[in-house]
């Protein structure tokens, strides 16, 4: 508030050096050779003949490498750094170096790609035979776009040789995932690397892996300068090179009898960009979610990830889930306008509850809130009531419509992640003085996690909250508890700390110093996850919600003002009402972006369009809608204090509701991809606006029509109507 | 007629003080900000006028640091976070956005103090609407601005008779 | 080492700019998104004589330097409200501080927010340059000389005009004309701090049953803003119905697709706005008719 804090970009260092990355111009080629213009002395090239040990980044796998050796896989693909005193000067240098290339044939399109890099299936009980015998089969084919996390403090870390280690210090969520990479990297021990997080300008996962890229990056450069190097990427930089959503096309097809989805055909495509990173993980969350909040008892998923020449997409808030419960939603919204039903109530006819199986043959085994979010949303919103009633709008410029969704976010790691690789610890560290400092590795990216692990804390032992320290994570003194990452800083190492301040509490003798450590249980009561066959719970538990937003289009030029907008979440309990609150809204515009202005796009040469604030647009104060955000208590019996994940939720649900809106606005039959921007409205709505003339039930008829014949001969392809284009 | 250059300087008042950068006139006064004068409170998002996090005042008005060369300010008065948290405003400011939780990563929170400022100064008691315009040049990706509005509703409420 | 400078008056910029390479600096919103480092600055906002904003009998004078913002606040001229409302409409508050209509002006960009507005009012640029003084005379304000011309052919095309390199951009003069209807519309990807993706101004005037003046310009659509007066005056004399209009501008528009919009997106949204301003203007029109009848 003060501008005290200091971020990596504010440090002053001693003998600091600049480093500055030089880029890919191409999308997939061969390096034949790296001409450099006459260098001053001062300056330093580092690439990869410098890295110590091991060209690859550890993320999940090992195949990012920290500089190009022979090939490049995207434009952006870093091949080398040029590391001085005088960063103008670097640039101008970066200007002149010419790379000689031999192009190779690039794949942009995931649909094309011919190598997978993650293929998982699962389901379960007897899907051909539900679909034999459905009274209906629906088809339907979805799309989601990119999306830059655009956290408003770009990537930026600082490395600083010493002759006993190496320290990486800035930006990140992850301590000590860069630390491991570095350790990779450089062939050095755990003890020999230490990491440092800074004051963090907003991370929402674009900064889970990539500081591992940079770290490594800057650390090669350190130690063959001898000095510490420090690289903050410009703006353009950041949003070119840097991890994205991961664009997605889902496939579903659907039987229905005696008006109850009764199976689900899922196949789901993510584009991971050129290199595995975040794949696998964010495909996981992706496929787990797919069929929606639903009772599916017949299930069969098939998902994807597939390399393209494209920026390696990773984390953004969310984590896959966007992407299957747009898709799923949207699908059960369709399903229920072509059987002529109010798209909620066909929903709520099915709903999973508690004690019913999860996807992947889990449990749900708490409170399945859904129905009490559901009547708070319309006691806030009166969706029925506009829904009804802006059914019956005429034909004029400004058309209103109303959308809502139904989804969950599964708390924390998916499968047995936190048990089998994360073992968390945390511990608490009791001075003489009575103030009791916690050490996790857990990093405030503005989510307030250090003001929520001291409230925790400070109950637990009944003392003030000033008595409490939290400082920023650095490596050599917090152990590892784990990454800031899928709603689990709170639910599983608050909890841990809950448990360690209750143990202090027990030992606590005044003007003594004391130490406290508490290691991660598995909880007793899941059943445990089969990751070849995803078969168990996935997650501990669930948080649930419901979003609404309601619209008005302008017919004219396609573009619709957000009237209003409500997100109703069950956290579980808030511990800081203010800071649950702050991410429930914040995450709820990110998702209004998401929905229909967030573009992003890349050239037919593979580069990124949209790489400004200027043209990759986020919602501005001026674009936000009257939001209204509620929680519902619903304690957890294993989180602290009834807690569970939250950060991720609200960016979840809500461009379905978006889309849903906009159906009715436009009244054109169905949409099925995001962003849906003006032009998109346009496009869908005909140039001429005498000519359009709205079909609604198009889909409907041709189901209708077809509910006669043998039903698994029922087809619909997906991608709109010829009439309403 | 003022000729300007490293050599000459260029004179201006810099929270309250006056100074002169030796940085050539063309600089971005972003840069002889953060990088001469060490004050670190204005940030840097983008250089490109679009996301707000360098806003300082200057006579008054809120503009982005990022689009003004120096030698355009001469003789002006320039008011960073650092001046202005010494101020009364400020603090009713500083207590209104952490009542409202409008502070999530910070990185932006100077640029939206700032623009809290000059929105108060010229609407002392700003409807919905004037508040979302004048925050609107302030990008913010944490807190979907509604706690900013709030915090800014609030800090009128409170410092009735300061702006 | 360059020298920049900030010339006290105008016969003293003037002169600097004939003297030798310097860049002028009004607001500096575009200048400073690609600062050169060596670059020799003229700052101009501290001339008094490029701030002012007055009115004549025949036109409002706005100088070149006056920002958006000044004219959203000043309450001496009681300018033309879809300049207004085009001002209101640029950036954001940080911007609109900082920002010129001289530079929005001289910047040449089609996407300038004020230029449609500023063709359909017919606005004009006034360019001043110095004129070496005779071996006789001294420096005086009379060694200024002055043209005057049209907005619309001083604006040659992207990022082009027709300032000679020692001309600076004084004043912009609107000629005082009542207009029974007049829209603005900037069509942007969001509500503030954007570029237009298409921007419009449609300016009419109907007396007694007939339209007597029209104005369509857009932005966003060409090299420059498109006004046609063929297709307008084909409107005004009734050989043009609405559906003819709208096809001629179909024929006219030649937007592009770029990182910010489409082509399609652009020409469908501009023959939405004309129609739907020609269908406003036209009714306005027939109200006026009967009530001149009664």
């Amino acid at each position: 508030m003060r501008g005290e804090a200091l971020y990596v970009d504010d440090l002053l260092i001693d003998g600091l050096l600049y480093g500055r990355l030089l880029h890919s111009e191409r999308p997939h080629a061969r390096i034949l050779a790296v001409r450099l213009p006459s260098l001053p002395p001062t300056v330093t090239v580092v690439d990869w003949q410098d890295v110590p040990a091991q060209n690859q980044i550890h993320i999940v796998q090992d195949d990012m490498p920290i500089f190009a050796k022979d090939e490049v896989e995207y434009v952006g693909d870093v091949i080398l750094m040029l590391v001085g005193p005088d960063e103008q000067q670097l640039e101008d240098l970066l200007s002149q170096v010419r790379i000689d290339y031999q192009d190779h044939e690039p794949v942009f399109d995931p649909e094309q790609s011919q190598q997978i890099f993650f293929d998982y299936h699962y389901g379960h009980g007897e899907v051909e035979q539900a679909f034999a015998e459905a009274d209906h089969i629906f088809s339907e084919t979805f799309h989601t776009g990119l999306q830059e996390q655009a956290y408003l403090e770009p990537n930026g870390l600082i490395a600083v040789p010493t002759t006993r280690k190496m320290t990486v210090r800035g930006s990140m969520q992850c301590p000590y995932y860069v630390k491991t990479a570095l350790v990779k990297a450089l062939g050095k021990a755990a003890e020999q690397v230490q990491v440092v997080q800074d004051v963090t300008g907003g991370g929402f996962g674009g900064k889970e892996d990539y500081p591992s890229v940079l770290a490594c990056q800057l650390a090669v450069a350190a130690l063959k300068t001898g000095k510490p190097v420090k690289c903050v990427l410009n703006r353009r930089e950041d949003m070119a090179t840097t991890s994205k959503r991961h664009p997605s096309r889902c496939h579903y097809k659907v039987a229905v009898k005696d008006g109850l989805v009764t199976a689900m055909d899922i196949d789901v495509l993510m584009d991971s960009g050129a290199y595995t990173t975040l794949s696998p993980v964010v495909l996981q969350r992706g496929i787990i979610g797919a069929p929606g909040v639903y009772n599916t008892a017949n299930l069969r998923v098939h998902g994807q990830a597939r390399k393209t020449n494209t920026v390696p997409n990773g984390a953004f808030r969310g984590f896959g889930a966007p992407q299957t419960f747009f898709a799923v939603e949207m699908m059960m919204s369709h399903i229920a306008v072509a059987l002529k039903q109010e798209p909620l109530a066909f929903k709520a006819r099915q709903l999973v509850a508690q004690g019913d199986m999860t996807s992947t043959e889990g449990r749900y085994h708490f409170n399945v809130s859904l129905p009490e979010l559901i009547q708070r949303a319309e006691e806030l919103s009166h969706y029925r009531e506009k829904r009804q009633a802006y059914a019956r709008q005429s034909e004029a410029r400004y058309r209103k419509g109303i959308g809502l969704s139904l989804i969950y976010h599964g708390c924390g790691f998916t499968g047995n992640s936190e048990r089998d690789f994360i073992k968390a610890v945390v511990k608490l560290k009791k001075r003489r003085d009575d103030r009791v400092e916690v050490l996790a590795s857990n990093a405030d990216i503005g989510q307030g996690i250090k003001t929520t692990f001291a409230k925790i804390v400070a109950d637990q032992l009944a003392i003030p909250l000033d008595q409490i320290i939290v400082n920023n994570p650095d490596t050599d003194l917090v152990p590892d508890s784990g990454p800031t990452v899928a709603s689990r800083s709170l639910m599983t190492v608050g909890q841990l700390l809950a448990q360690a301040a209750a143990k202090l509490k027990q030992v606590w003798e005044p003007g003594k110093e004391q130490e406290i450590e508490e290691q991660y249980q598995h909880p007793e009561y899941m059943i445990p996850f089969d990751m070849e066959r995803f078969a168990g719970d996935a997650y501990p538990t669930y948080s649930w919600a419901v979003s609404v937003v309601e619209l008005e289009l302008d017919r004219l030029t396609g573009t619709a003002d957000i009237s209003g907008a409500w997100g109703i979440f069950d956290v579980g309990v808030p511990i800081d009402y203010n800071i649950v609150q702050g991410q429930m809204q914040g995450g709820f515009l990110q998702g209004l972006g998401y929905s229909c202005m967030e573009h992003l796009a890349y050239s037919p040469a593979g580069v990124p369009q949209q790489t400004s604030f200027t043209d990759y647009i986020i919602p501005t104060a001026a674009d936000v809608p009257n939001l209204v955000t509620d929680l519902i208590n619903n304690p957890f019996s294993h989180g602290p204090y009834g807690a569970k994940g939250a950060g991720e939720m609200p960016m979840v649900g809500v461009a379905p509701a978006y889309l849903e809106a906009l159906e009715q606005a436009m009244n054109c039959g169905r949409l099925e991809h995001v962003p849906f921007t003006a032009e998109d409205v346009l496009d869908r709505l005909g140039a001429d606006p005498d000519r359009q003339q709205a079909e609604p039930d198009t889909w409907v008829s041709r189901e209708r029509k077809a509910a006669g014949k043998p039903a698994a001969q029922v087809k619909s392809a997906g991608g709109g109507d010829p009439a309403c284009r | 007629m003022q000729m300007m250059n490293e050599q000459t300087g260029i004179p201006f008042i810099l929270n309250g003080r006056p100074v002169r950068s030796l940085s050539a006139p063309g600089t971005r006064l972003l840069e002889v900000l953060r990088d001469e004068f060490h004050l670190t409170g204005t940030k840097c998002g983008c250089k490109e006028g679009e996301c707000g996090a360098c806003s300082v005042l200057i006579n008054g008005r809120l503009v982005t640091s990022c689009l003004i060369a120096v030698g355009s300010i001469a003789q002006q008065a320039v008011l960073t976070i650092e001046g202005y948290r010494e101020t009364e405003r400020f603090a009713v400011l500083d207590a209104a956005f952490a009542d409202m939780a409008a502070v999530q990563c910070g990185f932006c929170t100077p640029g939206m103090v700032l623009a809290t400022e000059a929105l108060l100064s010229e609407h002392p008691h700003p409807s919905a609407e004037e508040i979302r315009q004048g925050l609107s040049g302030n990008l913010c990706r944490c807190t979907g601005y509604q706690a900013l509005i709030q915090a800014v509703r609030t800090a009128a409420q409170r410092g009735a008779g300061l702006w | 080492m360059v020298n920049s400078y900030a010339p006290e008056n105008l016969s003293e910029a003037l002169r600097l700019l004939q003297a030798g390479k310097v860049t002028p600096y009004a607001g500096g919103t575009d200048i400073m998104v690609h600062p050169r480092a060596a670059a020799s600055y003229l700052f101009l906002r501290q001339l008094p004589e490029l701030g002012q904003i007055s009115a004549t009998e025949q036109f409002y004078v706005i100088g070149s330097t006056v920002t958006y913002q000044d004219l959203l606040t000043q309450t001496k001229v009681d300018l033309p409200d879809v300049l207004l409302q085009a001002c209101r409409k640029v950036a954001a508050p940080p911007i609109r501080n900082l920002g010129t209509l001289g530079g929005n002006i001289c910047n040449a960009s089609p996407a300038g927010d004020t230029l449609p507005v500023l063709y359909a009012l017919d606005a004009s640029v006034r360019l001043a340059r110095f004129e070496p003084a005779s071996v006789n005379v001294k420096d005086t304000d009379g060694s200024i000389s002055y043209r005057l011309l049209p907005l619309r052919q001083f604006i040659q095309g992207v990022r082009r005009t027709c300032r000679q390199p020692d001309e600076l951009l004084t004043e912009i003069l609107i000629p005082k004309v009542r207009y029974t209807l007049t829209e603005y519309e900037k069509i942007a990807a969001r509500k503030a701090q954007a570029i237009s993706k298409v921007s419009f101004c449609g300016a009419a005037a109907a007396e007694a049953g007939q339209l007597t003046r029209l104005a369509l310009a857009f932005g966003s659509v060409g090299v420059t803003v498109v006004r046609d007066s063929q297709i307008e005056t084909a409107i005004l004399n009734g050989d043009y119905d609405i559906a003819a209009a709208v096809k001629a501008y179909d024929q006219l528009l030649r937007p592009i697709t770029d990182q910010r919009s489409t082509a399609g997106y652009r020409r469908t949204v501009c023959l939405n706005l004309v129609r739907n301003f020609l269908t406003a203007v036209l009714a306005q029109t027939r109200s006026g008719a009967q009530v001149t009848d009664q």
